[in-house]
């Protein structure tokens, strides 16, 4: 990378524990209070790498609100600014 | 209904370069899913819904006939779901989508603009359709909500709601997993609360299956032309446009189970059925069945006369005319003659009244129709029934179900000027083209898709140019390894686009029109299928195709050009200019001797019909010795007859019929023997196919149609296994042994329906020795008209000219003191006289084919006109600047005359050098001061100082310089030159008459012809030509893998193999092949032609 | 007075009798144009180096005279060896190029090149100073005269090919007689350019951005020195494999970062494919500009020098990586990470 370029939003890990149905039910601890959006992105299949992500908009117990995804790939979990 | 949901909107390929899946592929998945019904709602178009309706029922799924209408607002351009209810729901669609398409071709050059309908326009055609709101990104209310747009969304909910009402007005609800989904439900739904309707829950399908969902993301790249990245916010995003199971849909929207439910209420309410619904009635007058009848008696009073059939063709017409009241049929025949007297008036205009061609009928009708004496009395046919012993029975019979096929050919010109005629005396809502709908192929497919894929230009461009017109994904993956190398093969984009490619071959990428089919109508057509502007002026098409169109029951005509007429009509021309002879086609003997000699020696080089490769190896064997043999012949090289299994037993019991008179033809069955008499007890016409399922099967009529349609589409493998079975069973009631039954089937299948009607085989064959009999009696003409004619036929206009040349007539190049824009025949002085329709050899010796002045590369067609008035006007031409100011020629075109040869005769320095080189010198030199490259006019009249000497070109540089200047070789062969360099192991073509059967030989020679015929299980078939004549190869498939690129595109060749003798033909079994290079040759020789599918 | 050229084989050889090579003026798309322009500015450098004065004006070939550098390096002799050995390096090994000598740069072009007599027209092809259709229009026309050697040319008279072929023909026949305009070497300047890496290949306007952080960053290179630039070469590697690049003159010397914006930006749009790497080097430099500080910012003069100060001290108490500025990628996309980058921000 050129020097002294750096990406925004780089999503972080997080540690989340699901529900039945794969929905987060608590993250780093914190509990879900609602999910309020759900969506896939699905792209750059042609290209090594192919990106599956479920993402999640949240609202948490402490009343912060949270995006997290899910990678279809490896399970791990994210947290990104969206 | 069982499943929780029905999909109300789904789209196809149909929906172009959008849609990623065909309407088949759809059905078969929602079958197998389980949907009870399926909506098709392509965008402004209905152009796959018969063929969805089709397929559906095939399946046992309810097909749900709709469209995504664009809808012009004040905010922008906004889609609705129209989904039909009701037959008056279809007619208002079809109008509306008309509407939405009628001004999409008024833009500069007629480039096509998006269709889109208006407000007021939906509101005067609502009635009998149901309206969802549209989808997520760009419906009419979903849309705006993306756009913040609420307080337009909301009056505009109101007024599609005061248009169709709260009984079919609903808020569609999608869920394609983007990100404010619910927010945008929500707010929907509330929407619809206030409107007092109730939601429905669609999916916005774009492709059968996951897998595909990549392509239909290519296919939106394609069409905004970007790379994938770039269209990232266009795409779907994710792979949710797949068809998935009712249940996975009740799911995704299990917040909204009232629109789950909806869909299954409005699936149950929308039982329109396209299938049989549709209302069309073709157009006829009151009193048709009494006017019909007063004009073929009159007829037949003038043309049969004192003449001893007589009496037999009355009662034919008497017998005829019965039978086609019965099955009302007169207006069908009276309109057909209505316009074939409008194809006379257009045909005055188009060549004058006074010239020879007047005498020729405007056209010709070919198919069945040609057996009929109503169809040559109106003027449909040129061939007298009663003559050829035809029968109408195939074309007319009492228990025809569906409306005769009639094709008319005529010359190219005249079907120009027809059409738009058509258009304009029938009316614009009556009458339209048939649409057809080019697919991907290879060479267009690798260019989108990598283009998409965003791989370097240069890549794509060798790829493209080595892959083939038709090929399979290996192929193409070698095409690709050879184009670029193993190394870049193998990147992830490369090995995308080749399963991407696998997905998209044979999709339909947009709809054009038909080559000539044109369908009429009583009741305005537009409201039985949406018509819409073609690319050309004056043109209009329906959304349907050919099948759909015949599914449908339309009247159809085919309005073709046909490239052989015209060359005919030229060629009557200029025997009268030539001679002064006004030749009346129809009264030439059709028992020439001479003409069937040359016939059965395969002298048919430029003869349509029999002057392929295939046919050429035939003739020697089958023989042919008058017009009903000439009939069987050109039915019988077709992938009908083919694959059917007729070819080979055809030709052994020929031969056998000649050595032994009292040959007896074996048929598999003796109820076969009446059908197949004639064709020697083979399948060969397509009618017989109908006659051996009734002789030996007892098929009804109708059945027995039923059959040959089914197996003429690639989509009906259910409906033919049923046959099958009723053929068996129907064989075994008459007796017939099983195993003979199926041999026979077998035979039918092989034959699928893709071999001529007899009387369509009458009529080219006809056509055939009218051109046979030219072609041996008025060689120079002849060779002219086809030169006039190209493109066209099997042989490029170079191997035209060697054969003709061959055979003595002489051609001289183009020169700009003698030549006409067209290629003509030039005359000696008129003191020899000329002898009216008889022997003329003596005359032929004299005569030559002047080459035309266009036939020279990259000069206008005007310029050469004007060239040609000022001469015949103020004289020849003295000297290069007073030609170029004379005639306004400019610098480019006179340098390209200058290398044709055509100013060689031209006075330079005031003395002719006949040397291009000189001419050129001269050109340029009369040009000194104004720039290169410019078309522009020399203005000045001095004629330049003499030129230099100049190394002169000789005679391997003239021979480049033909080539690149006309395509033609006037002097020496390439091989003529080469010769002497090959070494005495390699044979000239003349040599291999000599040949043992079964010696291996080597020869050499320019590639005039290339085939891989899909009958031929990859066998490659080459047209070797050298200095004396041509050879026929034989590339078995190691072979042609071996040395793809060099069969598949070396002009000049050398090849080794295993001469084959049999009955007069000789072939090279090739062995080995080697490239023939010498430099520059390879460049500029002609490429041969190279034919695909076609046999 | 003996001439050496040095030509690099892959760029400027010819590939077949009556060919010219690989580059000639005017070929249309060079197969990989930043490796090449790269390769023949590294040669150019390393004859500058040895002392050489260097005329290249087009890829892949170098001229010099031999009296200027033997002053140097002791005699004719010695100055070729000591460029033989200058550019051994350049290119790699197994040595692409080529150094010959001869009284005209057309002779000692045809001596490296390895073109046998008698010497095809074709040869003329770099030396006629034309544009390059109408240097390709003029050979054709010759080949297809019969002319095809330069002692064939050279038995035309003037007089013939005035007539015929006007100026250009006549500076060809001076050329195939061994009559040339004297050496224009350059003046050796430095390295001037800057690249930016873009995540997984980006396209069309989403470069738009990246492309003016590049030209701030050119323009702020210490090296420059203040100088205008008289030129410039913008290049690619494109994310689906090779290279694309396109020059661009500026009508005059400029160090205006709103005038190079302005000639760049639709080059840009040529861009063949999404690119992961853009590149923009200087060509040539000239004399130092006064009034060059516009920054975006606007404003009159006294609001640019605080700026300018406050960023400096910004710098120097936090260090260089302290100030940074969003560049937008592709705002729209759905990975949000792909939307946009933080860039250091330029030097004033």
């Amino acid at each position: 990378m050129t020097p002294g370029l750096r990406r925004l939003y780089v999503p972080r890990p997080v540690r989340v524990r699901t529900g039945e149905g794969g929905e987060p039910l608590e993250v780093d601890g914190v509990a879900v209070e609602a999910v309020r959006e759900e969506w896939l992105v699905e792209d750059r299949w042609w290209a090594p790498g192919p990106l599956r992500r479920r993402y999640y908009e949240l609202a948490l117990a402490d009343g912060r609100a949270l995006t997290v995804f899910r990678r279809g790939d490896s399970g791990r979990w994210y947290r990104q600014r969206a | 209904m069982s499943a929780p949901y029905v999909e109300l909107h789904a789209h196809s390929a149909f929906s172009f370069l959008d849609g990623a899946s065909t309407p088949t592929e759809l059905v078969a998945a929602a079958a197998e899913l389980g949907y009870p019904a399926l909506a098709l709602t392509d965008h402004d178009g209905l152009w796959g819904s018969l063929e969805f309706a089709g397929a559906c029922r095939g399946l046992g799924v309810r097909p749900i006939t709709g469209a995504e209408l664009t809808l012009r607002s004040a905010g922008g351009d906004v889609h609705l779901t129209l989904l039909v209810e009701s037959a008056s729901g279809y007619r208002n669609l079809c109008r509306l989508l008309t509407a939405a398409h009628a001004g999409t071709r008024d833009g500069p050059a007629r480039t096509a603009t998006p269709p889109a309908a208006t407000l007021g326009q939906l509101e005067e055609h609502a009635e009998g359709l149901v309206c969802l709101s549209g989808c997520a990104r760009d419906g009419a209310l979903a849309g705006a909500w993306e756009r913040g747009e609420t307080a337009a969304a909301g009056r505009l909910g109101h007024r599609l709601l005061d248009a169709f009402g709260r009984d079919r007005f609903r808020v569609e609800l999608q869920r394609p997993f983007w990100r404010h989904d619910r927010a945008r439900n929500r707010w929907l739904t509330q929407l619809a609360g206030r409107l007092g309707v109730p939601c429905a829950a669609t999916g916005n399908v774009h492709a059968h299956s996951r897998r595909r969902t990549h392509l239909q993301d290519a296919l939106v790249a394609i069409r905004r032309g970007e790379t994938l990245e770039e269209s990232e916010p266009h795409r779907r995003g994710n792979r949710s446009s797949a068809l998935v199971s009712p249940a996975a849909m009740a799911a995704r929207f299990a917040e909204h189970p009232e629109a789950v439910a909806e869909t299954v209420c409005l699936a149950e309410r929308l039982r329109f059925d396209l299938t049989t619904d549709l209302g069309y009635r073709y157009p006829e007058e009151d009193d048709a069945d009494h006017t019909l009848a007063e004009l073929c008696r009159h007829r037949l009073i003038e043309r049969y006369q004192g003449l001893p059939s007589w009496a037999d063709a009355a009662a034919r017409l008497d017998r005829e005319l019965a039978t086609i009241r019965q099955l009302g049929l007169s207006g069908f025949f009276l309109l057909h003659h209505e316009l074939l007297e409008l194809a006379r008036e257009v045909a005055a205009e188009v060549r004058g009244p006074a010239s020879a061609r007047a005498v020729l009928p405007p056209g010709r009708g070919r198919g069945s129709s040609v057996s009929s004496i109503v169809c040559y009395l109106t003027g449909l046919s040129h061939i007298d029934p009663v003559e050829a012993g035809l029968f109408a029975g195939r074309f007319l019979s009492e228990g025809s179900t569906s409306v005769p096929d009639i094709d008319l050919d005529f010359p190219r010109d005249i079907r120009e000027a027809l059409i738009p005629r058509v258009h304009r005396t029938y009316g614009a809502d009556r009458s339209a083209l048939v649409a057809a709908f080019p697919t991907y192929r290879p060479r267009g497919i690798v260019r989108d898709l990598g283009k998409a894929l965003g791989l370097p230009p240069a890549e794509i461009d060798r790829v493209a140019k080595t892959a083939g017109f038709h090929e399979s994904r290996e192929e193409m993956g070698r095409d690709v390894e050879a184009a670029i190398g193993a190394e870049r093969a193998v990147a992830p984009r490369w090995k995308a686009l080749l399963w991407l490619a696998d997905d998209a071959l044979g999709l339909p990428r947009h709809a054009s029109q038909h080559s000539g089919g044109m369908v009429l109508a009583t009741a305005p057509l537009v409201e039985v299928c949406p018509i819409v502007p073609a690319a050309m002026a004056g043109r209009q098409i329906v959304q349907w195709d050919k099948d759909s169109c015949a599914d449908a029951g339309f009247l159809k005509i085919d309005l073709l050009g046909l490239g052989m007429l015209s060359a005919v009509e030229r060629c009557v021309e200029e025997v009268e200019a030539t001679r002064g002879e006004r030749l009346d086609l129809s009264r030439i003997p059709v028992d020439d001797e001479a003409t069937f000699e040359s016939i059965r020696a395969a002298e048919t080089t430029g003869v349509f019909q029999i002057e392929s490769r295939a046919q050429m190896q035939m003739l020697p064997r089958t023989q042919p010795r008058d017009l009903d043999d000439l009939t069987v012949q050109v039915a019988l090289v077709r992938p009908g007859p083919i694959q059917g299994g007729a070819v080979h037993p055809y030709i052994e019991r020929r031969k056998r019929q000649r050595e032994d008179p009292s040959f007896e033809v074996p048929y598999e069955h003796p109820l076969l023997e009446p059908v197949l008499a004639e064709t020697l007890g083979t399948i060969v016409y397509q009618e017989q196919v109908i006659e051996v399922a009734m002789a030996l099967a007892g098929f009804t009529p109708a059945e027995a149609e039923g059959l040959r349609r089914a197996m003429s589409r690639k989509r009906s493998q259910a409906a033919i296994r049923e046959h099958h079975r009723r053929f068996v069973a129907g064989a075994a009631r008459r007796g017939v042994p099983e195993e003979t039954a199926e041999r026979i089937w077998r035979q039918i299948q092989g034959f699928s329906g893709f071999g001529f009607p007899k009387a369509h085989s009458a009529a080219f064959g006809l056509l055939a020795y009218q051109s046979a009999w030219l072609r041996v009696h008025r060689g120079p003409e002849f060779l002219c008209s086809l030169l006039n004619e190209q493109p066209m036929g099997f042989y490029p206009p170079d191997s035209l000219v060697h054969e003709a040349q061959r055979r003595g007539i002489r051609v001289a190049g183009p020169d700009a003191n003698r030549s006409h824009l067209l290629c003509h025949v030039e005359s000696p002085p008129r003191s020899v006289e000329f002898v009216h329709g008889g022997e003329t050899n003596s005359t032929d010796a004299e005569l030559r084919v002047r080459i035309g002045l266009g036939y020279v590369k990259g000069v206008r067609a005007e310029e050469m006109e004007a060239l040609v008035a000022e001469r015949q006007r103020g004289g020849p031409y003295g000297g290069v600047a007073e030609l170029a100011s004379r005639s306004g020629v400019g610098l480019a075109s006179l340098e390209r005359l200058a290398r044709a040869g055509a100013l060689d005769a031209i006075p330079l320095g005031g003395a002719t050098h006949e040397d291009r080189r000189r001419a050129l010198w001269g050109v340029g030199a009369a040009a000194a001061g104004h720039a290169t490259g410019s078309g522009r006019q020399l203005a000045l009249p001095l004629e330049p100082p003499a030129p230099p000497e100049l190394e002169p070109l000789g005679e391997w540089g003239e021979l480049i310089a033909d080539y690149r200047a006309t395509g033609i070789a006037l002097g020496k062969h390439p091989l003529a030159l080469l010769r002497d360099g090959l070494g005495p192991e390699v044979l000239r073509s003349t040599d291999l008459e000599r040949a043992g059967d079964g010696a291996t030989v080597e020869v050499a020679g320019m590639i005039v012809a290339r085939q891989r015929p899909e009958t031929a299980k990859g066998i490659v078939f080459l047209l070797l030509e050298d200095e004396r004549g041509t050879v026929n190869l034989i590339a078995p498939p190691p072979v042609y893998e071996r040395h793809r690129s060099l069969i598949r595109t070396a002009p000049l060749l050398r090849a080794r193999g295993r001469l084959e003798r049999r009955e007069g033909t000789i072939n090279v079994l090739v062995t080995s092949v080697a490239p023939l290079d010498v430099a520059q040759l390879p460049a500029v020789a002609p490429a041969g032609h190279s034919f695909g599918r076609r046999g | 007075m003996e001439i050496a050229c040095v030509i690099d084989c892959r760029l400027a050889t010819p590939a077949r009798p009556g060919h010219s090579g690989g580059l000639g003026p005017g070929r249309a798309e060079l197969p990989d144009p930043v490796a090449a322009a790269e390769a023949t500015e590294a040669m150019v450098r390393a004859l500058e180096s040895v002392g050489a004065a260097v005329e290249s004006e087009q890829v892949g070939e170098a001229f010099f005279a031999l009296d200027g550098l033997g002053g140097i390096h002791g005699g004719p002799a010695g100055a070729l060896a000591t460029a033989r050995q200058a550019v051994a390096g350049v290119g790699g090994a197994g040595g692409p190029v080529r150094v010959a000598t001869g009284p005209t740069r057309l002779a000692a072009f045809v001596a490296a090149t390895g073109w046998r007599r008698p010497v095809p027209v074709a040869a003329l092809e770099r030396r006629l100073g034309a544009p390059a259709p109408e240097v390709a229009a003029f050979l054709e026309a010759l080949r297809q005269l019969g002319i095809e050697t330069l002692p064939a040319l050279a038995r035309l008279t003037a007089d013939q090919v005035a007539d015929r072929f006007g100026r250009l023909g006549l500076r060809a026949l001076r050329l195939s007689r061994g009559e040339e305009e004297p050496l224009r070497p350059r003046t050796p300047h430095e390295e001037l350019a800057a690249r930016i890496e873009l995540p997984e290949g980006t396209a069309g306007r989403q470069l738009d951005r990246a492309l003016e952080l590049l030209v701030d960053r050119l323009l702020a290179a210490p090296r420059r020195r203040g100088r205008t630039l008289l030129g410039l070469r913008l290049g690619a590697l494109l994310a689906g494999g090779g290279s694309w690049s396109v020059e661009q003159g500026l009508g005059r010397p400029s160090a205006s970062p709103r005038v190079l914006r302005g000639v760049l930006l639709p080059r840009l749009g040529a861009l063949p494919g999404p690119a992961q790497e853009l590149r923009l080097r200087a060509l040539g430099l000239g004399p130092a500009a006064s009034d060059q500080l516009e920054l975006s910012v606007g404003g009159g003069e006294p609001r640019r020098r605080k700026l300018a100060a406050a960023l400096r001290e910004v710098r120097a108490t936090q260090g260089p990586e302290a100030l940074l500025r969003v560049l937008s990628v592709d705002s729209a996309s759905r990975v949000p990470e792909r939307r946009a980058m933080l860039t250091p921000f330029p030097e004033p």
